[in-house]
């Protein structure tokens, strides 16, 4: 099958400094594959390449097409969202407004309205605060509103880095628990994630990154179980 | 005796008129820095070409200003368009640290370019155009019919362009790319497209406040230094892409003027402007670098 995602020999960075080297990975339809590895290893970078942002060499194609030529709004009109680490939303903006832009692609914008309506329905907190702006939202909040902003833009391919950063571990359970919704959906996801032990528990697949290049790949649980990344990711 | 002048409404209407061309010529340079980052301090120059086509429409074929105003609109749009081609995509490449900084410095020199160019062009010496000169009679206060249209022209572009950000997806944009730019190109907002469009409309303004303006100001090359002064006391002021609050910091500024006037003598104009800027400066020192940081 053809992989949703695919990135082959893949290279990023910032200016002259190449953090990200030749990565080859796929993301099947579908499914929701993990990509673990310490701070700084390249996670950011690499799902920044992989939504046009940051510069990078290499082939990354959606469903067979390529998207290498193609900017970062070209790359949400043909279905790749990234949910960026730190939340990034319109902290000025009110909730609504945050969702509203979120729907500028061409391809989504006449759903706008149906889309809002979903997104306010999976997360009601942003529906009572539809009106506030979004920087008074707490950690949590932000994040939802963040995800539901992704949503709006009908992503075919969800990239999520570190969405339950900085949030306290009943709001992150929470988190998890939308992720897990989504992937049950159907929604094809990629998602860099700190809590390795959890995140590679749901995961279908998963990529360990270490200095900026894929270590090693597997299963979500086959990872889980072996010693080496027990002790270097899990403090086991 | 002052305070009967205080409590004038002719003072009050023509604080009004100051302090909506403020606002006016503040949107311009709110739109552009909000969106790109830059620091165009020839804003004012904009305001001083607008100013002349405005003049040299009337004196050559005798069309009034305001219909003058929508050709000095144009003429700031094909200003941004041929600085957008001809040097800001080369700027904007430089790296968003850098921006506000080099930005500056281009603008000054464009801004002593067009100043200069503007005297061999047209002389230094100062204009004025007379029309619209009619005084009206509202509530006991006599208003020239010139000042009558700016008051309401001015009004009607800020309320119009305000509403228009809130009501539709190009204005929704704008705010969302003024707010944070990358996280407007990671929901699919065509940012470089956004950025230009703003830069169209911010030169428009300015052009088109100065066709207005050239009513009941000296028209001179050099005219529009107070302008690009009183532009950023705005934004500061204001807030940075708070467009709204820039309108409201633009009538501020215009009282301020008329009023601080009417309490002293007409020689303290400007320095009430410049003092005002400075205080909005001593005031408000994070101004413009501390807005920007939240944002980034
Ligand atoms: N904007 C940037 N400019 C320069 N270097 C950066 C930038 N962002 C990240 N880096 C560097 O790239 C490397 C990888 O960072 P990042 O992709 O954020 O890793 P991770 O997300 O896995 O923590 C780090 O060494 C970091 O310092
Ligand atoms: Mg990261």
């Amino acid at each position: 099958m053809t992989a949703a995602l695919a990135a082959t020999g893949l290279s990023a960075g910032y200016g002259a400094a190449v953090v990200v080297r030749d990565v080859t990975l796929a993301v099947a339809p579908g499914t929701l594959v993990a990509l673990v590895g310490s701070n700084g290893a390249g996670k950011s970078t690499l799902l920044g390449a992989l939504a046009g942002l940051v510069a990078a060499r290499g082939a990354v194609t959606l469903g067979g097409r390529p998207l290498d030529a193609l900017a970062p709004y070209e790359r949400v009109e043909q279905g790749v969202v990234l949910v960026p680490e730190g939340r990034q939303v319109f902290a000025g903006l009110t909730v609504e407004e945050n969702l509203r832009i979120a729907a500028f692609a061409p391809r989504v914008r006449g759903h706008a309205a149906r889309n809002l309506a979903r997104v306010f329905e999976r997360f009601p907190r942003l529906d009572e605060r539809r009106d506030q702006a979004a920087g008074t939202l707490s950690g949590g909040e932000q994040q939802m509103l963040a995800i539901g902003r992704a949503l709006m833009a009908e992503p075919s391919v969800l990239l999520l880095d570190e969405p339950t950063l900085s949030l306290a571990p009943i709001t992150a359970r929470a988190v998890f628990d939308i992720v897990a919704d989504l992937r049950a959906q159907g929604l094809t996801i990629l998602m860099a994630e700190q809590d390795v032990h959890r995140t590679l528990a749901m995961a279908d697949h998963a990529y360990l990154m270490a200095s900026g290049t894929i270590v090693d790949e597997g299963a979500g649980r086959a990872l889980l179980d072996r010693a080496d990344i027990k002790r270097a990711y899990l403090g086991l | 005796m002052t305070m009967d002048l205080i409590a004038s409404p002719q003072l009050l209407f023509s604080a009004l008129v100051l302090g909506a061309g403020y606002a006016l010529v503040g949107l311009g340079l709110n739109l552009v820095y909000g969106t790109m980052r830059l620091l165009n301090v020839g804003h004012g120059d904009l305001v001083m070409l607008g100013a002349y086509v405005a003049f040299w429409c009337f004196a050559l074929t005798g069309l009034p200003p305001p219909l003058a105003a929508p050709l000095a609109a144009a003429l700031g749009v094909l200003l941004a368009e041929a600085l957008h081609r001809g040097l800001l995509h080369r700027l904007l490449g430089a790296g968003a640290e850098r921006i506000e900084a080099n930005s500056l410095l281009v603008f000054f020199g464009l801004s002593i370019i067009v100043q200069n160019l503007a005297a061999l062009a047209f002389t230094a010496s100062p204009r004025a155009l007379r029309t619209l000169d009619d005084v009206v009679h509202v509530a006991g206060v006599a208003m020239t019919e010139s000042r009558i249209v700016i008051l309401l022209v001015a009004l009607a572009v800020c309320g119009g362009v305000l509403i228009g950000l809130r009501a539709t997806v190009w204005g929704l944009a704008i705010k969302a790319v003024i707010d944070n730019g990358r996280a407007a190109a990671v929901v699919g907002v065509d940012v470089p497209r956004v950025r230009r469009l703003a830069l169209w409309a911010g030169f428009a303004i300015a052009g088109l406040a100065g066709a207005l303006l050239a009513m009941v100001e000296q028209i001179g090359p050099f005219m529009g230094f107070p302008y690009t002064i009183a532009a950023f006391v705005v934004i500061i002021l204001g807030g940075l892409g708070r467009l709204g609050g820039g309108v409201v910091a633009g009538l501020l500024l215009g009282f301020v003027q008329v009023y601080g006037v009417a309490l002293t003598a007409p020689t303290f104009s400007s320095m009430l402007l410049y003092g005002t800027f400075v205080a909005v400066l001593l005031l408000r020192p994070q101004g413009l670098a501390r807005a920007a940081r939240i944002r980034s």
